[in-house]
């Protein structure tokens, strides 16, 4: 795993030591199970990934009525796909989707913590938790999209989403131009997590 | 092992110019833990509430409020930012608000042997 910022080993093995703590305590009291974290942590990383999200989104791309229907009742359109059972769970519920358009892009932040969208894009980046970027997207999403190399029309109105627990907000982009005739297939593996977090645009597929 | 690290001096900007996010040229699909510990962490607080003893938001509430203490602290006494610290500390609460735990648990791992027979 790479170290994206120097992290003191004092102050990380205090914290490390408390989360063994707690975990032991837990299961000593019977509060847990000894294979309860490892249990909620693999259906995290199996199930809970942006492939539900890009499988999503291709759907949406290739059907404009559910594309319409995600939008207006997100859980309700998912649960019609075939994916990972739970994703009602865990924060499902309260998954919301807005959709790119001509003139329009949104962006989705989370001001105060770190709330995402788990169960379509898996756990966050590192960067989209960091105090500066929170900061700056909610304050200057314009500039912040430019540094990301997403180069909107300046007449293209964008609109910032603030992630919380009852609204796990994602972004459904715009469908490149030059994909007509794939597959839902082919679509979702043009789609990234990035772009259903609005922070860049799904790029026409290069001609092979 | 309750108590708090000494708080560390600011070195750096977390971020500095366009270097902002360079995981965005990418994508990454896997969750991001730097170690171990932030991996069980991240696991433990989503495990309790999945089973029912707190809802997410009240751990969320524990979050926002850590991480709330750090940004408006000023910069030359709060610690280098590190958001599983918050993630942690946050942990802690929620679990003693809730009376999973008693307040001063020890590490079984730091316990004095038993002396009995």
């Amino acid at each position: 795993m790479t170290s994206h910022f120097e992290y003191p080993s004092d102050r990380e093995a205090a914290s490390a030591a408390q989360v063994r703590a707690l975990e032991k305590l837990l299961i000593e009291k019977g509060i847990i199970a000894a294979g309860t974290v490892d249990k909620v942590l693999g259906y995290f990383e199996s199930e809970m990934t942006p492939l539900n999200g890009k499988k999503i989104v291709a759907r949406a791309w290739s059907d404009a009525e559910f594309a319409q229907r995600l939008v207006s009742d997100t859980p309700a359109a998912i649960a019609e796909l075939d994916l990972p059972i739970g994703m009602a769970g865990a924060e499902g519920e309260h998954l919301a989707a807005v959709a790119n358009e001509p003139g329009v892009h949104n962006v989705v932040i989370c001001t105060l913590c770190s709330c995402f969208p788990w169960p379509v894009l898996g756990l966050p980046p590192y960067w989209y938790k960091d105090p500066v970027f929170r900061a700056r997207a909610a304050r200057e999403p314009r500039a912040v999209l430019t540094e990301l190399g997403v180069d909107l029309a300046d007449d293209t109105e964008i609109r910032v989403w603030d992630v919380s627990g009852h609204s796990r907000w994602f972004v459904v982009p715009q469908r490149p131009a030059g994909t007509d005739g794939m597959s839902e297939a082919e679509l979702a593996e043009l789609v990234t997590t990035e772009s259903m977090m609005g922070v860049a645009l799904v790029e026409t597929p290069a001609r092979s | 092992m309750t108590t708090t690290p000494a708080p560390e001096p600011v070195a750096a900007p977390v971020t500095t110019g366009s270097q902002l996010h360079p995981s965005c040229v990418t994508d990454r699909n896997q969750p991001t833990f730097d170690a171990e510990w932030q991996r069980r962490a991240f696991g433990l607080a989503v495990a309790l509430s999945e089973f029912g003893h707190y809802p997410w938001e009240a751990f969320q509430k524990e979050l926002i409020s850590e991480i709330g203490a750090w940004e408006n602290a000023p910069t030359d006494s709060r610690g280098r930012w590190e958001y599983y610290e918050h993630w942690v500390a946050a942990l802690d609460k929620v679990v003693h608000r809730n009376g999973l735990l008693e307040p001063g648990y020890v590490n079984p791992e730091d316990r004095e042997p038993d002396p009995s027979p």
